[in-house]
């Protein structure tokens, strides 16, 4: 499954494009998979919600190296 | 893809005589048959969480860092009242980040004919706002109580071939999504 996948998308499709996170863990590059909003981290500090979406638009990150999972706040980082 | 498929399976009742922990062990070892599969039992009786607060104010560590490994979840599940046990509902609440892209696939557990199939519609939306990526194929354990001799040995082996399509569902679902989560940027 894995080799089929690298030939669809390419080994390192999207990877290092801008603003990769750097895995606190292991050091490795880490890949934004996806976006979630968090409203619960906009109530506790309203200057940072998105008027947009009515919370704090989250990254999702995972380590390529160790499977790590963290997450940033989108836009911060110019992404 | 060096590290193995990572799958643990949750048991998600607490509640004395449990017909679903037979239901479990039996998942646990059918995964442990395959290669390149790992797994191990999270019992929601063993996760000490108080009942003063709820969500991911109150994230048990060793729960948190076992999901966070995990490339996709097994979740055994009784029907209670039509409904799923609450506590899982505490237990699950209590993650987030931990969830999003991985593979879940759900095995209900009823004592009637219908093996938790209400509980299994009734959690789908649950595990999709978690942001897991439920499979197409379920586990549904009719008879529970029935079902298996003393030892937790299973009396009826149509069940083997049937959760044999289940996991091959679930972990084709945990490879593409480790995948995806670790290669496959978000335009």
């Amino acid at each position: 499954v894995t080799a089929v996948l690298h030939l669809i998308f390419g080994k390192e499709n999207g990877l290092m494009a801008k603003n990769t996170m750097m895995c606190p863990k292991c050091g490795d590059p880490m890949n934004c998979h996806a976006e979630k909003v968090d409203y619960a981290g906009a109530l506790e500090d309203p200057a940072i919600a998105s008027s947009d979406f009515g919370g704090l638009l989250q990254e999702v990150h995972a380590c390529q190296g160790c499977g790590n999972i963290e997450l940033r706040v989108a836009g911060a980082h110019g992404s | 893809m060096d590290r193995p498929i990572f799958i643990p399976v949750i048991l998600g009742t607490a509640r004395q005589g449990r017909a679903s922990e037979h239901v479990a062990h039996f998942a646990l070892e059918e995964i442990r048959k395959r290669d390149g599969v790992t797994t191990e039992l999270i019992d929601v009786r063993e996760i000490p969480l108080t009942t003063q607060d709820a969500g991911e104010a109150i994230k048990h560590g060793p729960f948190a860092e076992t999901v966070a490994r995990a490339d996709g979840l097994l979740l055994v599940v009784p029907e209670y009242n039509h409904g799923y046990p609450g506590l899982l509902k505490h237990v699950l609440d209590t993650n987030l980040k931990e969830y999003i892209h991985k593979a879940v696939g759900i095995c209900g557990v009823s004592a009637g004919g219908f093996g938790g199939t209400r509980v299994v519609e009734n959690l789908l939306p649950v595990l999709r706002e978690l942001g897991l990526v439920t499979i197409f194929w379920d586990g549904n354990f009719s008879g529970a109580q029935k079902l298996f001799d003393a030892d937790g040995v299973i009396l009826d082996q149509t069940y083997v071939r049937r959760i044999d399509q289940f996991l091959k569902e679930l972990i084709w679902m945990a490879t593409v999504l480790r995948y995806g989560r670790e290669h496959v940027a978000l335009q």
